[in-house]
């Protein structure tokens, strides 16, 4: 559980961190869509460099950002295998039934490698930088349209900031019970399937019955501070959009302009 | 001054379930003046907690009923009203909605629908008043019990209520942030004219209120001053000097059979 | 039993992340039958303290002495095993482990996991009952139908259930109303008078220290900084001030009717008994 990078938040004092998240998040997502837009080496050599740049400017190093991607690797290897082996054209060097190892495959392959990774990197950089929290108000920002249509996006991003303010008692929590069933004999990790599925219910039950009881208690609390569903509310958390943040606009359309460039060549 | 109460509970009768025989309150009726400090006290199962969640309008009771300021409290005015009654509860974990200090205290105004810049200096006063301004942008894991509990008055202050009710709001916490935020609660009292009404069963927190009620098996059994009630109920838990005094009068000692204070006991052990 | 630490040193390991030492450089001998507080501010130690007693948490140096089981550094499966059955540990708000459909499949957990026969498992289950003050008609209830302070009584009963020899409580009153407590804390002082039980809780209340205990022992950012019997540390009564610890309420007084009278008493009364006594015996009574 402590060892998964991607979605962590970092404290630090870089550029990166001072961006408005609605800038990181549109950014984040914009990058992922120019990925599917390269088409040559080039151009993904080009987006390649955006990505190591913007890794170096959040000023984590390096080895935390391969931390990331190593819980993910295998899923990425399948993808690039399944990839390398049903794509033809191209020189062919080796093929049996409907599978085959050819040029284009192997350059295809290659294509679905670095784009998994970039993701990957531009989606750690975006959460390393900013505070979950101002992510949900980014998220919360980015949804206002949908309340024209009558969607209540306010609800939504309560619920998220919610969860998110409960995860360190929940994870306090767990480690309370698994202290407190060791202490009993319980030897978590041990025996075969069965057995340890076996010992989760003494785990599951008590966390599932606090959590419960909060989720009641909390109820109470926003109802008598006023909450109501779908109503419409203020916020306490206002984000201001600064120039450095139009400067991270300009500069996606200049790496656009690049990959169409580096395109023809 | 005002002549009515600022709240006045009339003759309520309260169960879980209809189809229950046993009522958690019934015929339970008392007036808090404003500007009062009520303590409610009573063992487990009383209604103590039950009561508090009629009063803000968490449940309704099945006859009876509850007026603040003259107006009795409805389906209808609970919202408007609940600006004007707050409450803390027990557990602090689980009454910090907010990501941060001053998120939290934001909450209920920012569920008014509050401007920023009104909703800014409601939320920076409010946390000064409790003595939580310098720690606005810390995070709930990393503050103690009592730093929990006084952001969750905050909440409720920002709100600019008349009564606050808080249901066994320091049980959680150790003696020495009990005793500071009692110190707090007697403060805002004198200062902020506000009516307290505390559900208790600690002593130290009794003997700082004006009126003490005594809640029994849903109903009212007493309610008088501090010494008044500690006088006629032998079966509470007293204050620490009227425990020694009762002591001293069981070993045979000629002390005077009523309640006694810390200061008045001094003084009789002394002359 | 008698515990002993060893020069122990011991920290938490998040992923790749050390935290620093929680338990910085503590020898301290605790001895067999005695009931000692452990007092501290939030995050001085204390819970990590109890948790090596019971191998939840093993030194990264030094040696944990528990009778004659050794913990150290990497300690061995059978090791913490045994030492978790002679060291039963409850936890804050212990009612939050509460699992079971009933009662006592509840209680009956612990001894199972320590290969109880059924025989011995029934018989653990009604004497730690017994020893909580439970009748044995709530056995086949759901733990979760009872009250707060029921609930707790069946969390300690589960823990007394494998038989301990050791007893380490983590704030045991906390969140219960002053009988409750009350009720739970003398139920401990028994099995400390009458069962020999070697006793360790932490408390932050005073009172309860005066009352019930017989050590104190102070950390401060993981170090142990006094540890003395209960009496003479409160013989110093000044020094609870230089410690940011509350007086007792019975010392509260004693000192007040000192002040007020000018005089001096020869000791200091932990209890209503003895102050009274006192004021006897010094003819201000």
């Amino acid at each position: 559980m402590n060892k998964l990078i991607l979605g962590r938040y970092f404290p630090g004092n870089s550029y990166l961190h001072h961006l408005d998240p609605r800038a990181k998040l549109v950014a984040a997502i914009y990058f992922i869509g120019l990925l599917f837009l390269a088409e040559n080496v080039l151009s993904y050599l080009w987006l390649f460099a955006f990505t190591m740049m913007l890794m170096w400017m959040s000023g984590v190093s390096f080895s935390t950002y391969l931390k990331g991607v190593k819980p993910l690797i295998w899923l990425i290897l399948m993808a690039v295998f399944l990839r390398i082996l049903f794509t033809g054209g191209g020189t062919i060097y080796y093929s049996k039934g409907p599978l085959m190892i050819s040029s284009f495959g192997l350059l295809l392959g290659f294509y679905t490698f670095s784009r998994f990774v970039m993701i990957i990197f531009v989606s750690t950089v975006l959460t390393l930088t900013t505070k979950p929290i101002d992510l949900t108000d980014a998220i919360d920002a980015l949804l206002k349209p949908l309340r024209l249509l009558g969607i209540s996006t306010a609800d939504f991003s309560l619920m998220l900031s919610i969860s998110l303010r409960f995860i360190p008692n929940l994870l306090d929590e767990t480690q309370k019970v698994l202290d407190a069933q060791r202490a009993r004999g319980v030897v978590f990790g041990e025996g075969h399937l069965i057995e340890q599925m076996k010992k989760i219910v003494p785990l599951i039950i008590p966390l599932f019955a606090s959590s419960l009881k909060r989720a009641e208690e909390m109820a109470d609390v926003m109802e008598v501070r006023g909450y109501q569903s779908g109503q419409k509310r203020s916020s306490f958390r206002q984000l201001k959009w600064k120039a450095c943040d139009t400067l991270s606009m300009v500069i996606m359309c200049a790496l656009t302009i690049g990959v169409i460039i580096l395109n023809h060549f | 001054m005002e002549q009515y109460p600022i709240l006045s509970v009339d003759n309520i009768f309260y169960r879980y379930d209809l189809r229950d025989e046993k009522y958690v309150l019934s015929d339970t009726s008392f007036d808090v003046m404003r500007g009062q400090w009520l303590a409610i006290v009573g063992g487990n199962g009383s209604g103590k907690s039950t009561l508090a969640r009629l009063i803000v309008g968490l449940a309704s009771p099945e006859s009876g009923s509850i007026q603040f300021n003259q107006e009795e409290v409805n389906e209808q005015n609970k919202q408007r009203l609940r600006e004007k009654i707050g409450i803390v509860f027990q557990n602090p974990d689980n009454q910090f909605i907010g990501t941060t200090v001053q998120d939290d205290v934001a909450f209920g105004l920012e569920n008014l629908n509050i401007q920023y810049p009104e909703m800014k200096q409601r939320v920076f006063t409010a946390l000064k008043q409790v003595g939580m301004y310098e720690l606005r942008d810390k995070d709930p894991s990393q503050l103690s019990g009592g730093q929990k509990q006084r952001v969750a008055i905050a909440s409720v202050l920002a709100l600019k209520p008349e009564l606050v009710i808080f249901d066994e709001a320091f049980i959680m916490l150790d003696p020495k942030s009990r005793r500071e935020l009692l110190k707090l609660l007697k403060s805002l009292q004198k200062q902020n004219h506000l009516t307290i009404i505390s559900i208790t069963h600690d002593y130290n927190e009794t003997v700082l209120a004006d009126q003490v009620m005594v809640l029994n098996d849903g109903r009212v059994v007493d309610q008088g001053s501090v010494r008044a009630v500690y006088n006629r109920n032998k079966d509470l838990e007293p204050p620490f000097a009227e425990q020694f005094r009762r002591e001293l009068m069981r070993k045979g000692f000629s002390i005077p059979d009523h309640y006694m204070s810390n200061d008045e006991l001094v003084a009789w052990l002394c002359k | 039993m008698q515990i002993k630490f060893e020069e122990v040193k011991a920290d938490y390991q998040l992923g790749p992340i050390r935290t620093r030492n929680v338990i910085d450089d503590v020898s301290v001998h605790i001895e067999s039958g005695t009931f000692t507080a452990v007092i501290g501010q939030t995050g001085a130690g204390k819970s990590s303290l109890l948790k090596l007693i019971n191998g939840l948490l093993s030194p990264s140096t030094g040696l944990i002495q528990v009778g004659d089981i050794q913990l150290t550094r990497a300690p061995e499966k059978e090791q913490l095993n045994k030492v978790r059955k002679r060291v039963g540990m409850v936890f804050q708000f212990p009612e939050n482990q509460l699992f079971a459909e009933t009662v006592e499949a509840d209680i009956a957990f612990g001894p199972r996991n320590f290969g109880f026969d059924q025989e011995q498992i029934n018989r653990s289950v009604k004497e730690s009952l017994d020893q909580v003050g439970l009748s044995s008609d709530i056995l086949n209830r759901s733990p979760f139908s009872l009250s707060g302070g029921q609930q707790r009584r069946v969390a300690l009963a589960g823990v007394l259930a494998t038989k301990p020899d050791v007893l380490v409580l983590d704030e045991p009153g906390a969140g219960l109303d002053p009988e409750g407590k009350k009720q739970i804390l003398s139920l401990i002082k028994q099995l400390n008078m009458k069962e020999h039980m070697t006793v360790l809780i932490v408390t932050h209340d005073m009172n309860d220290v005066a009352e019930y205990t017989d050590h104190v022992l102070i950390m401060e950012q993981g170090k142990v900084i006094c540890h003395q019997a209960t009496r003479s540390f409160f013989n110093q009564y000044q020094q609870l001030t230089d410690f940011g610890l509350d007086l007792p309420d019975v010392i509260y007084l004693q000192q007040q009717i000192e002040q007020k009278k000018g005089i001096k008493l020869p000791k200091v009364s932990l209890t209503k008994e003895e102050l009274i006594d006192l004021l006897i015996e010094e003819q201000h009574l």
